[in-house]
């Protein structure tokens, strides 16, 4: 049981944020949707760090910002009482910040592209932001939010670098498949990191087959 | 009363012209927009829906103050009691005929959204998206969800453009019906027939200018069929005495009033002039 679970600790990851950057992601990209702002550049260039940032800068950053001495690391276990270094939560939270920009992207191309005229009809109509965003908009950009729930979850899956700094290799706490690979190749065990390797890879070529299947037969798109 | 003035530029391939309109409004009017393409009616229109933010201007209602640069007031379409009916009849991919009428209508209006789509003959179409529509369905029923949101002001920008004589002039009828629940409407249209049938006040733009103001009948056949190409017929035939003609989707005989007619052949184009009980040819369009 206990080699199964760095596997089962990467889904649980990937699972986690994929869910909490779905309820942030929408919200996130419908504000910046809207927004006529001039510092809209300066909240995108933020968001879009993580993308060319080497995972190492933002682990290292965030091991000082989730401290348990000071600032929101302190903030959080002083008054939640929850550790963020070394912890599956930090793990999570680390997770939502390095995906966040493979959520956000989909989304906000795909309402960028929706015709402006959905937006001018409901609102002519009386409609409230959030009934437009909720019966309109969401419904129509779904292989977006799709591409963005794919992107984010195969992302936090084949995470490594920031993982191993914020969570550090503790067995059955924060030692997800891509560590445990690590590991094994760094003590010369390779068979073991290849039966990690390999779920991994089938898991994946699995997981994708059936989102691409669904995406072709159901919404009758070509896939990502 | 409706207090509409507007200034604001408009930006086309043959250059900027200035939107410059001002429009008193009696409650209870159907006020026609004319003019060419370019000339302003539809920014005139979005601008009244809250759609499109002038340079300056002001736009009351009643007691209602929906725009004032003056006093930085400017409302959202949310806020204004307007229904728009969009030149390229907008409508969305994820719902079903029947329930655009609900979205646009709200909630418990089952009976007059069952009403509104007989009426504009898409009941048996209720089911379906309306990607599956043609185009003179589509735009009846954008026609449909603006009319049931009855809104105080209601816009139409072409409204009957894509429908075929008949249908057209059921809609007519249809919109002489829901008049009543609107203070004041806008119709845009490019077909004099709507105006001369629709409207109260007819308001004729060029340029973003107010260039005629008054009743449709006068202004048209007094200052409009003369400049304008609606006043063309194709010739289908021709004797020493009388001339057969193709107007408007009407085939007319007209006597042959002026020798120089019996020259005309089957194709030409003739101008005609329309008077209060009479159609005459004018001259041939060289």
């Amino acid at each position: 049981m206990h080699e199964w679970n760095p596997l089962w600790l990467t889904l649980k990851l990937a699972c986690v944020t994929t869910l909490i950057l779905l309820i942030l992601g929408i919200p996130i990209a419908y504000s910046l949707y809207r927004s006529r702002s001039w510092a809209k550049p300066i909240f995108e260039a933020i968001l879009g760090l993580p993308l060319v940032l080497p995972p190492t800068v933002l682990g290292f950053y965030m091991l000082l910002a989730f401290s348990p001495s000071y600032g929101l690391g302190k903030w959080l276990n002083d008054t939640l009482g929850i550790p963020l270094l070394f912890s599956f939560q930090g793990l999570c939270f680390a997770s939502v910040i390095y995906s966040l920009p493979f959520m956000i992207y989909p989304i906000h191309s795909g309402l960028r592209n929706l015709p402006k005229a959905y937006d001018e009809l409901a609102a002519t109509m009386r409609k409230s932001r959030l009934t437009i965003l909720s019966k309109i908009l969401i419904p129509n950009i779904k292989p977006s939010i799709l591409t963005g729930i794919i992107l984010t979850f195969v992302h936090t899956i084949g995470e490594f670098g920031v993982v191993l700094m914020i969570g550090g290799n503790i067995p059955g706490k924060t030692r997800v498949a891509s560590i445990a690979i690590y590991t094994h190749v760094e003590a010369l065990q390779y068979d073991r990191a290849h039966q990690y390797a390999l779920i991994l890879v089938i898991f994946s070529f699995i997981v994708l087959v059936i989102i691409y299947t669904f995406l072709q037969k159901n919404l009758n798109i070509k896939p990502v | 009363m409706m207090q509409v003035d507007l200034q604001h530029p408009l930006h086309f391939s043959s250059g900027t012209h200035q939107l410059d309109i001002s429009l008193d409004i009696e409650p209870g009017s159907i006020v026609g927009l004319y003019g060419e393409s370019g000339s302003g009616k539809t920014s005139l229109l979005r601008t009244i829906a809250g759609l499109l933010k002038p340079q300056s201007g002001l736009i009351k209602l009643d007691t209602e103050c929906w725009l004032s640069s003056q006093d930085k007031i400017f409302w959202s379409p949310q806020k204004r009691s307007v229904g728009y009916m969009f030149q390229e009849y907008p409508w969305f991919p994820n719902l079903t005929v029947e329930e655009h009428l609900r979205f646009a209508g709200g909630k418990g209006r089952q009976k007059e959204i069952d009403t509104l789509l007989q009426a504009t003959d898409l009941l048996r179409l209720k089911s379906c998206s309306v990607k599956q529509l043609s185009g003179g369905q589509q735009q009846r029923l954008a026609f449909a969800y603006t009319l049931i949101q009855k809104p105080k002001v209601l816009l139409l920008d072409e409204p009957f453009s894509a429908l075929d004589v008949e249908t057209r002039l059921r809609m007519h009828q249809l919109l002489r019906e829901y008049a009543s629940y609107s203070d004041y409407i806008y119709i845009s249209s490019h077909n004099p027939e709507d105006h001369l049938v629709l409207t109260d006040h007819l308001v004729v733009l060029s340029e973003g200018k107010c260039v005629h103001v008054g009743n449709p009948l006068a202004i048209f056949t007094e200052e409009l069929f003369l400049k304008s190409r609606d006043n063309r017929a194709i010739v289908l035939f021709v004797s020493s005495t009388t001339v057969r003609i193709w107007a408007n989707g009407n085939m007319l005989e007209l006597p042959n009033t002026k020798p120089e007619f019996t020259n005309l052949r089957k194709g030409d184009q003739v101008r005609l002039t329309y008077g209060p009980s009479s159609v005459c040819i004018h001259s041939k369009v060289e």
